[in-house]
């Protein structure tokens, strides 16, 4: 059984005036939105610039907004967000410069990890003579940057630590004698730090992944509110943990 | 084979630029498809807003009291319309939706019961409009 679908794909070159594509494919309603755009791109339009590497929700490349929301389209069943003769309405993450068409320039998710000390490279497990977290990679995340495409807070400062790095400085900060740079305790407390979260829970809805990053949010919130009120009656201060 | 219509629909997506994208401002108010807990930002936010307008609206009105007694009676009279009525249940509707989902925020947003949020959305939604049907009959019962 085949379907015929249409796609609206958010079409942007350098130095050209964005537009819109609609496209029609038939296809399985068992294959997957990354499917259809492949297909589009295979049979029709070879200058559509998307980006894709495992197709299993491993790698978090593909991320898009399909019909208003973040998905990875190669985990996402064609059968799961349209119906026969359906339309989608393809974009790329909101909150990114936009590079081409579906591409992204991820740098702004990137540069946020980095200040907490999160850079996502290298092996899972540390190897021998290496810094505490240096090469840790954070908890599930993929960095596929849903979490911060979707909030709605970053849509309006982009200065905003958001989600992924937030949830990455709890995480830091749970495991053992785990410790925050100067810099990384000056942005997750700052102005753009975690207290500018405005709990819509958006990002842990359609993190792939399951972090749960306003989870999180909201547990560090916790530990940095109970270490103020215990500065506050005088039973220690955080202060000196952080100068550590 | 070409795309079917490459061109009825040339408007440009927020951010589609190359370049950082603006503050999208309109993205407070995008609920649809969305999770429940953006549906309570979006309560907040509409809420939050309208509140303000309100506070606004209620100093030009306090300000007919330089006037003296007959221009401030005079609204005072026109108020007792039922479209008037009608506004000041959606003024209740929208101190009850802020406030009680104020609480929730500011419990979860201290870590408190962050795993019942969307309970508490669903428990405290019930509660305002039980409220707000209570409120309503006072509105117009006065």
């Amino acid at each position: 059984m085949m379907w015929t679908i249409t796609l609206k794909i958010a079409r942007y070159k350098p130095g050209e005036p964005a537009r819109t594509d609609t496209f029609q494919v038939s296809i399985d309603p068992e294959r997957t939105v990354l499917d259809s755009i492949e297909k589009i791109w295979a049979e029709q339009d070879r200058s559509l610039v998307f980006r894709h590497a495992c197709h299993h929700a491993s790698c978090g490349s593909c991320a898009m907004v399909v019909n208003g929301v973040e998905i990875l389209p190669c985990i996402k069943l064609i059968k799961d967000v349209t119906k026969p003769g359906g339309t989608l309405i393809i974009e790329p993450l909101h909150n990114f410069p936009v590079i081409s068409d579906l591409v992204v320039d991820m740098g702004p998710f990137f540069e946020r990890m980095q200040i907490v000390k999160m850079p996502i490279v290298g092996p899972a497990d540390p190897l021998p003579n290496q810094e505490p977290n240096e090469y840790n990679r954070f908890d599930d995340c993929i960095e596929c940057g849903m979490c911060l495409s979707a909030c709605p807070v970053v849509a309006t400062d982009s200065k905003y630590l958001g989600p992924a790095a937030l949830a990455a400085a709890y995480q830091i900060l749970s495991s053992g004698d785990g410790n925050l740079s100067a810099q990384a305790w000056e942005a997750v407390d700052g102005e753009h730090g975690l207290w500018r979260c405005h709990v819509a829970f958006e990002c842990s809805a359609v993190c792939p992944s399951n972090v749960d990053p306003a989870g999180k949010i909201m547990a560090l919130r916790r530990r940095m509110t109970v270490e103020r009120i215990r500065h506050l009656l005088g039973l220690g201060s955080s202060k000196k943990k952080r100068e550590k | 084979m070409p795309p079917v219509d490459s061109t009825s629909e040339s408007k440009a997506y927020p951010g589609q630029s190359g370049r950082l994208p603006r503050r999208q401002v309109w993205r407070w108010f995008a609920f649809a498809k969305r999770s429940l807990g953006t549906w309570g930002f979006v309560l907040n936010r509409v809420a939050g807003l309208g509140l303000v307008v309100y506070l606004m609206l209620h100093l030009v009105v306090l300000s007919l009291l330089t006037r003296g007694p007959d221009g401030y009676n005079a609204f005072v009279a026109l108020a007792h319309n039922p479209i008037f009525l009608l506004l000041d249940v959606v003024l209740i509707a929208g101190i009850i939706g802020h406030g009680l989902n104020g609480l929730r925020v500011a419990l979860i947003g201290s870590g408190i019961l962050v795993r019942w949020q969307h309970q508490m959305l669903i428990v405290l939604g019930v509660l305002g409009v039980v409220l707000l049907a209570i409120a309503a009959f006072l509105v117009f019962r006065i």
